[in-house]
């Protein structure tokens, strides 16, 4: 019968191996936040985009001229990692700096594949509906042209030894200049993680 | 007495029908492409069944026959539930001691049906694809974010599971006597590893980059997936190229996608085996065990415009989906029911030695109908997802062949148009939805 009771044992035992679950609040960019090798988080975003905002801030490229901030458009950032990612998660960071810094605004009126905002277009449709007041449309010609695009790729790639996996993410950006079509800042900024892989597959 | 007791309570635990017998007229009626009535024989199951431990397995069920019945908000309400209940299961313990004991006592069928990984992410799929029809695109793609999710989760689970069942493996190869339990092993044509459904990213894909506001470079990041796992079909280079065009601001002209849903997923029948074990007192375990088996042939599709043909590309072999869970739960299945069944042989027995002929009488019929196996599966699966697409003719007229039956269909106005195309058994008609994306 021994074989029998071990046979039970192993099916039940791990039923005895139970856990509880804990939540709780941490800083967004604290040591307590959860590190993935083959992933971009939080941290991550925070740090890259801290470091392109100030490396573009620094190099001159956007100066606001009599107090006049420049007008940016984003272009296409390309996602050449092997994980869905929001891409926003860095412009956003990048934007909100350079607005509050008074050297740049972003236009939502203009993207690649359309306005990244379509009330600009709606408001101005209302012109031919005698229901709204005139007075108080937009004008024609009101809408900003962009000065400059910001466009980029995010890049991943994997390296493994033995258990150890590391995985690199490369943030690269280009400031063009719509006038000329000259990039005239870019940056790259790296990540690289470290960890070891659980073994695991047939 | 006690024991007498103790056995009358485990009988009222076990149940009757298998679920390959209670799902004899519905599997029917799906087959023979009734779906009409598929969904009444599925509505009725579940008004019976929403608080029983099948409960899961037949939402699913109704929400796949709703859905094929052109029924799609009443469908998506039958995944919610579904949704609803794996979420409660979730929430609970992973290993639960009451739940390992029923199940030891009496057989893995009386445990609730929690919902396989690949039934989460068809879920969500089936939703997605249910409000692209009612013309809702922000809660499809919340749908397909879903079922990404779950998706990633499953792969991690996955990996989870092929550990511990390596050391369920060994457990049991340590306590049998040497049987053949390979048979039970499913031949798989095709295994995409630790990926779920192809499908689901596929689709997603193409919600991302024709309808999402942002995140639409994800596309290319799924595209490229799914072109890796499946060995770098034509079919998705070209369209990894398409995409990625567009993203980059070309313009492009109108396309149809067809989506082909062929056959049924395979089914689960029951073997029943003697085990030797190696132990003195209980020589034999009579136990039961769920064995897959495939249903109908692949059926090739293809899109006629004019004389030119398109054939189909097989973006998803649900049987390998479904196969390739079967084969990772199986070592820790066949150690759960070799445990039980040892169990019960030594409950047996005791009754017998202590209650005479009455007690022998009611071991038996105790061994006899606990044992048996869980035939639980999702079986309105299909059996491939193919997809073609085509820049749409001026007419807007397609052919649509899947084996031997052909169909007409013209086909929306729009940018990106999509027709869903369901096949059942050979000779049974087709069943032809289609939506816009853009």
């Amino acid at each position: 019968m021994k074989s029998g009771i071990k046979l039970i044992a192993a099916a039940v035992l791990p039923a005895l191996a139970l856990g509880c679950a804990t939540a709780k609040y941490i800083d967004h960019d604290g040591r307590d936040s959860v590190v993935n090798v083959g992933q971009i988080n939080t941290q991550d975003w925070i740090r890259a985009a801290d470091e392109l905002t100030q490396s573009l801030l620094l190099s001159g490229a956007i100066q606001s001229v009599a107090g006049k901030p420049k007008v940016l458009m984003i272009g296409r950032i390309k996602n050449n990692t092997t994980q869905h990612i929001d891409t926003d998660s860095l412009m956003k960071k990048i934007r909100v700096a350079l607005n509050k810094g008074g050297r740049a605004l972003t236009t939502t009126a203009v993207g690649l594949d359309g306005p990244e905002d379509a009330s600009s277009k709606a408001v101005r449709e209302l012109r031919a509906d005698d229901e709204f007041n005139q007075a108080t449309l937009p004008g024609k010609g009101n809408l900003v042209s962009p000065d400059y695009s910001l466009s980029g790729k995010i890049i991943q790639n994997d390296a493994r030894a033995g258990r150890i996996k590391q995985s690199e993410f490369a943030f690269q950006l280009s400031l063009t200049d719509l006038k000329t079509g000259l990039a005239v800042w870019e940056e790259e900024k790296l990540i690289v993680k470290q960890g070891s892989r659980a073994a695991v597959g047939w | 007495m006690r024991w007498g007791c103790l056995l009358g309570f485990v009988l009222l635990l076990t149940g009757c029908a298998s679920y390959e017998s209670q799902t004899g007229a519905f599997r029917g009626a799906w087959n023979g492409g009734s779906t009409g009535q598929a969904a009444q024989i599925a509505s009725r199951e579940v008004g019976k069944r929403s608080d029983s431990r099948d409960a899961v397995v037949w939402f699913l069920e109704q929400g796949a026959a709703l859905r094929s019945d052109g029924q799609f908000a009443a469908s998506n309400h039958a995944f919610e539930q579904a949704e609803k209940r794996i979420a409660f299961y979730d929430r609970q313990a992973k290993l639960r001691l009451s739940r390992e004991t029923t199940g030891l006592l009496t057989n893995l069928a009386t445990l609730p049906y929690e919902g396989r990984g690949y039934d989460r992410v068809m879920l969500n799929t089936y939703q997605a694809l249910n409000f692209l029809q009612l013309g809702q695109a922000e809660a499809a793609l919340v749908e397909l974010r879903q079922a990404h999710t779950a998706q990633d989760a499953e792969v991690v689970r996955n990996a989870r599971r092929i550990v511990a069942a390596r050391k369920s493996a060994g457990e049991y190869e340590r306590a049998i006597r040497g049987v053949q339990l390979d048979d039970l092993q499913p031949d798989l044509a095709l295994d995409y590893g630790a990926f779920v459904n192809p499908f689901t990213d596929f689709l997603h894909a193409l919600c991302l980059w024709s309808l999402a506001a942002d995140d639409r470079e994800n596309a290319l990041v799924s595209l490229r997936r799914i072109h890796s796992t499946l060995g770098g079909p034509g079919f998705l280079a070209e369209e990894i190229k398409r995409v990625d065009r567009i993203l980059g601001g070309a313009k492009h002209p109108d396309l149809t996608y067809v989506i082909f849903e062929t056959g049924v997923a395979p089914i689960r029948r029951e073997v029943r085996l003697d085990v030797p074990l190696r132990s003195e007192k209980v020589r034999y375990v009579a136990a039961a065990f769920p064995r897959l088996e495939p249903r109908g042939r692949p059926t090739p599709a293809h899109i006629a415009i004019g004389g030119e043909r398109h054939e189909a590309t097989l973006i998803c072999d649900m049987d390998a989906v479904v196969g390739r869970d079967f084969r990772t739960e199986l070592p820790a299945v066949v150690l759960r029911t070799l445990a039980a069944a040892a169990a019960k042989a030594a409950i047996a027995k005791k009754v017998r030695e202590e209650s005479g002929d009455l007690g022998a009488i009611a071991a038996l019929l105790y061994q006899a109908t606990t044992a048996q196996a869980d035939l639980r599966t999702w079986t309105t699966l299909p059996k491939a997802f193919r997809v073609c697409r085509v820049e749409t003719p001026g007419d807007r007229k397609l052919t649509l062949l899947v084996g031997p039956q052909k169909n007409e269909v013209t086909v929306n106005t729009g940018r990106v148009n999509v027709v869903c195309v369901k096949s059942f058994a050979p000779g049974a008609p087709l069943q032809i939805q289609q939506f816009r994306l853009k």
